[in-house]
């Protein structure tokens, strides 16, 4: 506590002039402007960022739709007979002797998984391939899985499970289906 | 009282100021922070840290001028750098969410702030009074104890 007191006695001794007083004054104002332009230029800067990135975020869903659009516009599909294709099943996009949908539930082991039903309408002899990408929650693809089938009956149902053994994919998108 | 000194306290130069805070750092990084952290909470009371406490600079409580308390050594030490460090936390895990050209100028230009006010803050400490940004937003000034 003596080292306290004596601190305390040779501040008074050391009290400044008005001067000097009012310079402490104008630094402790300055001080505080600082602070209010820091924090205030700080959460503007913040805001400009988020906005600008949520928008840049609808831009860039939109150039993905666009650019789904334009692979149906560009994909050949006016030939195709899709009248066999099950309720709940979708024509696969390059090959209309497939169709796909996702399974109604999912049975997996250690890992996160997706599971999908497969059918094919004049059947796949020599097997089916098919692969699955795994995407981050920014639709990143971070990993895929794949699977086969050796044999596959014409309108024949297949389940197929792909796992994410890495666990880094939020949801699947199928990437490719093969009848062989 | 015999012990009581007429002449005013030393106010710490910056070069007496980097000096502890090149100690300190030193120091964190000898003791992967814990002991340094131990080492500060105990010295914060008596308004030091350990690299001040090393070199003899002592930061003292601007109105009353005694030494900074436990509370006072915790707000310059620790709560004004969070607070300063908040928006851009905020930008860092904005860009971290969502990795995109915007979120990253958000990101560099609050590094870039944070940056162009520490060194405000070391500008600062060259005036009159050798007080930094802080030592104003706390209310402190800092002396040279070794005489």
């Amino acid at each position: 506590m003596s080292d306290n007191t004596n601190w305390e006695a040779r501040y008074d001794a050391s009290t400044p002039n008005e001067t000097e007083l009012s310079a402490v004054d104008n630094r402790r104002k300055q001080s505080r402007d600082i602070a209010k332009w820091f924090f205030g230029i700080s959460i503007l800067l913040t805001l400009i960022s988020i906005a600008a990135s949520l928008s840049s975020g609808s831009t860039r869903t939109s150039a993905v739709d666009e650019f789904l659009s334009t692979q149906s516009e560009t994909s050949d599909t006016s030939s195709w007979d899709s009248s066999w294709v099950p309720a709940g099943f979708t024509a696969w996009s390059s090959d209309s002797n497939i169709a796909w949908k996702w399974a109604d539930k999912n049975n997996c082991d250690n890992y996160g998984c997706i599971s999908a039903d497969f059918i094919s309408r004049d059947g796949c002899p020599n097997g089916l391939y098919a692969a699955l990408n795994w995407l981050d929650s920014n639709d990143v693809v971070v990993s895929y899985d794949n699977a086969t089938l050796p044999s596959l009956l014409p309108l024949q149902t297949a389940k197929l499970r792909f796992d994410d053994v890495q666990e880094l994919g939020k949801s699947g998108q199928m990437a490719e289906i093969n009848c062989r | 009282m015999s012990e009581i000194q007429s002449e005013a306290p030393v106010l710490a130069t910056p070069q007496h100021r980097l000096g502890a805070v090149a100690v300190d750092v030193g120091l964190i990084f000898a003791t992967s922070f814990i002991g340094w952290g131990i080492w500060s909470l105990i010295v914060w009371g008596k308004g030091q840290t350990p690299g001040k406490q090393l070199l003899k600079v002592r930061v003292l409580n601007e109105p009353t001028g005694k030494p900074a308390t436990w509370g006072q050594m915790l707000i310059r030490q620790v709560l004004i750098g969070w607070a300063l460090a908040t928006p851009y936390t905020i930008a860092y895990w904005f860009y971290i969410a969502n990795l995109n050209q915007a979120a990253l100028f958000g990101l560099v230009a609050c590094v870039l702030l944070v940056i162009a006010l520490y060194i405000l803050d070391i500008v600062w400490t060259f005036g009159p009074s050798h007080r930094r940004l802080i030592d104003y937003w706390a209310g402190t000034i800092v002396v040279n104890e070794a005489g």
